[in-house]
């Protein structure tokens, strides 16, 4: 508890929604201590995408395109996060352009594990396509 | 010399040595950043960090001494460079100030409703003066933000060596640095991260480069044991402001961290016995527990504020950074030496070490920083004449405490304070936003007003 007291940021409860899927976001988020999923969901399914740890941040996209949430995000455990409001951060990456590197360097990282991740799932599904037509 | 201010295409190149004079905040962040900047970009560089002291033992002698408040801008800007802080380096997160007038008090709550303020020790920690203390220093060895810092930098490939670098000498090609008589090597840039406290200062401005350090004044820093459980329940996670015209004082605050209160002063010839009579104003007392009284000994620090710009912060294979460079006016020391230190390494790493590089790459981050303080000045002036004149004190009071009564409210006014107090924004934003015709339209009908009961109860009397 008295972690908790002292520590920054904005405490969330295990299981808490921090935003919801296609909801209007105008904050990114740091976290402090904790652990989020994200997740997406499509028709009554819901798939993890991905769970982030201490030190990484979520929401940055809605401050750079302004469109709805792109998926839900819940919190694992008791978590505490650092929320950064878009019209703050616009302003300091104004003012020091550098500042956007480390967020560029992990949005690109990202970038190449969906790439990655694609690209294993076409192979999958061409494996199957030809699995079918050996068995037809 | 002549060579040094001709070339002005200076460019560090694979296996370039850096010299880091003074390992606190400002020379640190240099490093993280001028490191990671250059592995980015797949430039090899050698830096090292020259820091005699250790922040790792109590009391003056091992600290940077300053009130340790780490401003929510910069906690942010922190964070999304990756740098976290949290406990046991983070002594206690602040979520509200609360302003201590003669005539009452208000507390301003953050506006993103979080707790984004972080406080932190330099060193150490405060040297035990009694038993209790001792009884309630924390287990958790490490708890310097200074030493936090220089971790961080050493994990970005800096070497640090503990001696102190004495003289810098300019040579034809580059500058040479030296520790006791004894030369060290030929940097190819010397990073005067120093301070304002050290005699380094004098070394650079012997060099004949031009440059001048800035003027500064005196603070007066005490850490007070209250004990744990009194700080959370008296102090919680507010800092407290107190305006009330103490004779000589200019400002003095207390911020809550771990078992102590730190008690920050600024004015003329603050002495011992100024922070003693400023505990014993019964609005201050009142503070404290019942029973607590003043103690006889208590870790106190009279450290320097930058309160003017440097002159000629650069030469060729030379920049200063940090306190020795430029400083926001009494607030966010820590955040003007990221500010100047990452200024300072994005220039170096990506346009090169020369006298012009500087001039046109780091100068205008110091520069934007001491056209910012005059508007600081003036806030302060206006912070002060308000303060003494009861009227518009009083008017100030019933604006922000109507303001903190009305969640759904621009809050104009008590952004102004918080923003001003806590050190986030630009003083030119501030001062801007502080004449709002709005706002101060609804400050001057509360004038009227104080003085419409002013004369009411004078004339029921």
């Amino acid at each position: 508890m008295k972690n908790e007291e002292s520590s920054l940021g904005r405490h969330y409860k295990d299981g808490s929604v921090i935003f919801k899927e296609n909801s209007i976001g105008k904050e990114m988020y740091i976290i402090i201590s904790g652990k989020v999923k994200i997740i997406k969901k499509k028709g009554t399914v819901e798939t993890i995408l991905a769970i982030l740890e201490e030190g990484e941040f979520f929401g940055e996209m809605s401050l750079f395109d302004n469109n709805p949430r792109s998926a839900t995000v819940k919190a694992i455990g008791n978590t505490r996060l650092l929320e950064i409001n878009q019209k703050d951060f616009l302003k300091r990456i104004s003012n020091d352009p550098s500042l956007a590197f480390r967020i560029l360097e992990k949005m690109s990282q990202r970038i190449r594990i969906t790439d990655g991740k694609i690209l294993n799932l076409v192979l999958e599904m061409k494996k199957i396509t030809k699995d079918s037509h050996v068995f037809t | 010399m002549n060579k040094l201010k001709k070339n002005s295409n200076l460019e560090l190149k694979d296996g370039a040595r850096i010299a880091v004079l003074g390992g606190g905040p400002a020379g640190s962040f240099f490093s993280i950043f001028a490191l990671k900047l250059a592995n980015q970009i797949g430039k090899d560089i050698d830096l090292t960090i020259y820091e005699q002291k250790s922040f790792l033992n109590e009391g003056p002698s091992s600290c940077n001494m300053c009130a340790g408040v780490v401003s929510e801008s910069l906690v942010q800007l922190l964070a999304i460079e990756g740098i976290i802080l949290r406990p046991p380096i983070l002594q206690r997160a602040i979520d509200t100030y609360c302003f201590q007038t003669i005539s009452g008090d208000v507390l301003l709550h953050s506006i993103s409703n979080q707790s984004g303020i972080a406080t932190v020790y330099r060193g150490g920690g405060p040297v035990c003066k009694s038993t209790s203390e001792k009884n309630e220093k924390p287990d958790s060895g490490k708890i310097s933000f200074d030493d936090f810092l220089i971790d961080c930098a050493k994990k970005e490939g800096a070497n640090v060596e503990n001696i102190r670098v004495d003289k810098v000498k300019l040579n034809n090609e580059k500058p040479e640095i030296f520790s006791k008589g004894e030369k060290l090597f030929d940097a190819d840039l010397v990073v005067g991260a120093c301070g304002i406290n050290a005699n380094a200062v004098k070394m650079f401005e012997k060099l004949g480069i031009g440059y001048t350090s800035p003027s500064v004044i005196k603070a007066f820093q005490s850490e007070i044991h209250i004990g744990e459980r009194n700080v959370s329940t008296l102090f919680g996670n507010a800092i407290h402001i107190f305006l009330i015209n103490q004779p000589d004082v200019k400002f003095s605050a207390i911020t809550p961290k771990g078992s102590y209160v730190t008690i920050s002063m600024l004015g003329k010839n603050i002495t011992k016995q100024t922070v003693v009579d400023f505990l014993n104003n019964p609005l201050v007392k009142n503070k404290f527990p019942d029973s607590w009284r003043t103690p006889d000994a208590f870790c106190r620090c009279v450290p320097m504020i930058n309160v003017g710009a440097a002159r000629h912060p650069f030469a060729n294979r030379i920049v200063m950074i940090g306190d020795a460079s430029s400083a926001r006016l009494y607030k966010d020391g820590i955040g003007s030496a990221y500010l100047t230190a990452k200024a300072a390494a994005n220039t170096a790493i990506l346009y090169g070490v020369s006298r012009a590089a500087f001039y046109k790459h780091y100068y205008p981050t110091c520069k934007k920083i001491n056209r910012d303080n005059f508007f600081g000045k003036l806030m302060f002036t206006l912070t002060n004449t308000i303060n003494k004149t009861p009227i518009i004190r009083e008017a100030l009071l019933t604006v922000l405490r109507s303001e903190q009564k009305q969640p759904e409210s621009d809050h104009k006014c008590s952004t102004v304070l918080w923003d001003m107090f806590t050190g986030n924004e630009r003083y030119t934003d501030i001062f801007i936003r502080a004449f709002n015709p709005r706002l101060l339209l609804r400050f001057l009908i509360n004038i009227f007003n104080v003085i419409f009961i002013w004369f009411k109860n004078m004339w029921r009397q």
